[in-house]
């Protein structure tokens, strides 16, 4: 792949400053995006979240951040101004978070929200965008858009909740989706479904996605490339294909510990964290990701 | 062979220990990670200094000055402040630094005595109201609307009526009509309590309706309530001057602030020192209960963990 | 040893009414673990408090040992019935030590020794005395669902319910947590009931397992017929599925 990447990350250390101390988050990960799907996957505490804030410098006030390189097609991230990060954002990397909940406006509709991400975009009118947003309703797969158009958010599902939100995201035409656990909070019979949309979406328009989940089984199953985060630091980054010959003891460990209803066993193996995982990131790790770029 | 427990090198380590040995550890050991939380802002360390002073004055009040402040001088009357007298002597020759320390100690009595009043009853009918629900609550809501409806001055305006003029009346006054905001509050949080996973276990295990609320519920309740009473405290303080000032709490010679600024009132022009002075230590006090109670929100909601 | 049948529970009337759990039926036996799955909204939740007599039956008949819920003569027969809730940051109060909240249920039910049954119950879920004085905020989400389990079982239960255990917690610690309660079921011959959305959880732990739908149990099947594909209802199939598909690369190339 001699194409140029999407989005590159080298050396990312991100820091919050509390009261008691500083709360190291993110210590030196790296990583380039491609458009292909690119899944981070770890567990609370090993500071996936706040990569996807950082990329788009939403991190609050107490947040410290330095690279040795963040940008996006050559664009400097952190040393963007406020005004590149807001053409940046939304039209050029979008995010879509857990719950729909808690992400959409609940004092305006469905409708209105799709197409005013639209115009603070692309300065369109209003009948212009929405009319967009009613073809960006059919394009996540709702039957009868006009009707959810609208509709407020608390009137809709959890899955088409978060539906609406791609649409929202995704109406700018972005080239980076970001996906902070979106079918965490969904039933299993409708994470399926919309993996499939977001899929569909992002090979359409041959984005790139990096898709941050605590659930090993669904970032294996859906993305292409996959990096595994603990402590804030990249313990391994290998194909999707290749999980099972996972090399690194804490994403054999992670594998390992799951249940799985394909393969019965009476105890469940338990992870044993080794201090030494933390530290200087693994050659292991470091070898996978050259490999797999 | 049995181990003896390390002794902690000072009060803070055994206090902040990660690995309470005791409940008692575990008790103090929390009230003093809030005492370290209020530490950081400055203007709640201030209020609680304001208070702190005014209880040691009421406390300390003989030591503090060596005069009485009941004692008339006809001859020094309004003398400005002086050496001799540091806030000057009022119309009746009476040492106004004197009379405002002994004058803490009615503003005390009258925080103490609304406190006791109100804070159980509006607990004991919030959490009652809240936990039970039903007609029990629209019974004792409806109780509390009649309560809120009286506006605090006519209420003890009614009461000086009815039973006389008085400090303890005006606080009896004070007290009745201040509780039920907090019977409300307190309603509002068992309401949000009573469906969470820990009481639905207690109510598995068998605890009485009396234990969950004693046990789980109250000691919830208390921080917000506690902010509540500190934030109305600077309030209940005025009215309680208020009501000095109309003749109708405290009665002369009593050094009550309030009663002070009243009889001060005519020689404000000329002798500002007798009506002033007992307004400022007023609005000090109040002033610092406000900060108090801000700072104690603070550090019972913390916004930023 | 459980017994349900016929159970619906109805909330609301007129417009607002919700058939949360409609004309429900099944058994367990003593020292069985089974599993109740669906999702969100299927009524397995309130289908379980019903049973720990949380949630009001509208019709039909729990009994448990024997003795119907809703009947309990005295305060000692709640004790052989507990139950273990989804959040680890909301079932424990905030303001309880954990020493307190292991100590009440054993004082509520007048039991004896209670110093002794509050060390004994913190070894058994893999805490230790450095933990007893603890608040829930000084405690990770695995410790607290721990000291949950712990206090589900100071009354000495024979039934336990477990609403979620595991949901809210990272998967490792998911591990240990599935661990523990197998260890405990085991040795204390406990009759269980336990709630999921995860399929491959409650494959894990159950030996039978009811699917729900819409409120209704859809069907009855035991663990093995599920892991050999060879449910009955459509519904199972397409959990089954959408689960499956989830696992598909575990081993490479599938499998």
């Amino acid at each position: 792949m001699k194409e140029r990447p999407l989005l590159t990350v080298e050396d990312l250390h991100v820091s919050y400053q509390g009261r008691s101390g500083n709360v190291l988050a993110l210590r030196g990960v790296s990583f380039e995006v491609h458009r292909e799907r690119l899944g981070i996957v770890g567990e609370s505490g090993s500071g996936k979240s706040t990569i996807g804030l950082s990329i788009l410098r939403l991190l609050p006030g107490n947040a410290r951040v330095s690279a040795r390189r963040l940008d996006l097609e050559g664009i400097e991230i952190l040393r963007a101004s406020e005004r590149t990060m807001r053409s940046i954002r939304g039209r050029r990397i979008s995010m879509i978070l857990q719950d729909p909940k808690f992400s959409l406006n609940p004092v305006l509709t469905v409708g209105q929200q799709i197409a005013e991400s639209y115009r603070v975009h692309t300065h369109a009118t209003k009948s212009e965008a929405n009319r967009k947003a009613l073809g960006m309703l059919e394009a996540v797969r709702i039957r009868d858009p006009e009707r959810v158009f609208s509709l407020y958010p608390h009137e809709v599902s959890g899955g088409m909740g978060q539906r609406v939100m791609i649409a929202m995201m995704l109406i700018p035409e972005p080239e980076l989706l970001i996906a902070d656990e979106p079918t965490s909070a969904l039933d299993v019979t409708v994470q399926a479904q919309l993996l499939e949309l977001i899929d569909e979406l992002i090979q359409r328009r041959r984005m790139g996605l990096i898709l941050i989940s605590h659930n090993m089984n669904l970032v294996a199953s859906f993305c292409d490339r996959i990096l595994v985060l603990y402590g804030g630091q990249v313990m391994e980054m290998l194909n999707a294909a290749d999980v099972s010959a996972a090399q690194h003891p804490y994403t054999q460990g992670l594998l390992a510990c799951r249940p799985l209803i394909e393969r019965p066993q009476s105890e469940l193996p338990q992870l044993k964290r080794d201090p030494t995982w933390l530290g200087v990131p693994s050659e292991i790790g470091v070898a996978a990701r050259d490999r797999s770029l | 062979m049995s181990e003896t427990p390390l002794r902690p090198t000072s009060w803070h380590e055994w206090l902040v220990a990660e690995a309470p040995q005791s409940r008692l550890q575990a008790r103090f050991g929390r009230w003093y990670a809030n005492w370290l939380a209020l530490k950081r802002n400055p203007l709640a360390v201030s209020g609680l200094l304001i208070v702190v002073v005014l209880f040691l004055m009421a406390v300390f009040a003989p030591w503090m000055t060596d005069k009485s402040p009941y004692d008339q001088m006809l001859t020094e009357r309004l003398q400005p402040p002086s050496a001799q007298h540091w806030f000057g002597t009022d119309e009746l020759g009476r040492d106004i630094f004197t009379r405002i320390i002994y004058g803490s100690r009615i503003t005390l009595l009258v925080v103490f005595l609304v406190s006791a009043i109100v804070l159980p009853i509006g607990l004991i009918v919030g959490t009652i109201a809240g936990y039970f629900g039903g007609w029990l609550d629209t019974i004792l809501m409806r109780v509390t609307d009649i309560f809120l409806a009286f506006p605090r001055l006519v209420m003890a305006l009614a009461f000086a009526a009815a039973l006389g003029p008085g400090i303890e009346n005006a606080v009896v006054a004070i007290s009745i009509t201040a509780w039920p905001p907090y019977a409300r509050l307190a309603r509002a949080e068992t309401m949000t309590l009573r469906g969470r996973d820990f009481i639905l276990a207690a109510r598995m295990q068998g605890a009485s309706a009396t234990r969950i609320l004693w046990s789980h519920i109250m000691p919830l309740c208390l921080p917000s309530v506690i902010v509540r009473l500190t934030l109305d405290m600077a309030g209940i303080i005025l009215i309680a001057a208020g009501l000095g000032f109309l003749g109708l709490g405290a009665q002369p010679p009593s050094p009550e602030w309030g009663l002070m600024v009243s009889s001060g009132r005519s020689y404000l022009l000329d002798q500002w020192w007798v009506a002033t002075i007992p307004g400022l230590a007023i609005f000090i006090v109040s002033f610092g209960f406000n900060l108090l109670g801000d700072g104690l929100r603070d550090v019972f909601d913390p916004r930023s963990q | 040893m459980i017994e349900v049948s016929e159970a619906t529970v109805v909330y609301g009337s007129g417009r607002g009414r919700l058939e949360a759990v409609r004309n429900t039926s099944f058994k367990v036996d003593k020292g069985e673990v089974f599993g109740l799955v669906g999702e969100s909204g299927c009524g397995k939740s309130t289908l379980l408090r019903a049973i720990a007599g949380l949630a009001p039956l509208t019709e039909g008949r729990i009994t448990v040992a024997g003795q119907a819920i809703g009947s309990y003569r005295e305060n000692s027969d709640r004790k052989l019935v507990q139950m273990v809730f989804q959040d680890p940051y909301g079932s424990l109060n905030p303001a309880h030590t954990v020493d307190k909240v292991l100590s009440e249920p054993a004082i509520v039910q007048k039991l004896r020794s209670v110093e002794q049954r509050v060390d004994r119950s913190l070894r058994e879920v893999g805490l230790g005395p450095e933990h007893r004085y603890r608040y829930p905020h000084q405690l990770s989400g695995g410790q607290r669902q721990r000291v949950a389990i712990a206090r589900a079982l100071i009354t000495e239960p024979t039934v336990l319910l477990l609403d979620e255990p595991t949901s809210a917690l990272d998967l490792s610690v998911q591990a240990e947590i599935l661990n523990l309660l197998k260890r405990v079921g085991r040795r204390r011959n406990l009759t269980m009931i336990m709630v999921s959305h995860d399929l491959a959880v409650i494959s894990h732990m159950c030996m039978r397992i009811a699917v729900m739908q819409e409120g209704e149990i859809v069907e009855v099947l035991g663990v093995d017929k599920l892991r050999n594909r060879q449910a009955t209802h459509s519904y199972t199939h397409v959990l089954l599925n959408a689960s499956l598909q989830m696992e598909e690369r575990k081993n490479g190339s599938g499998s």
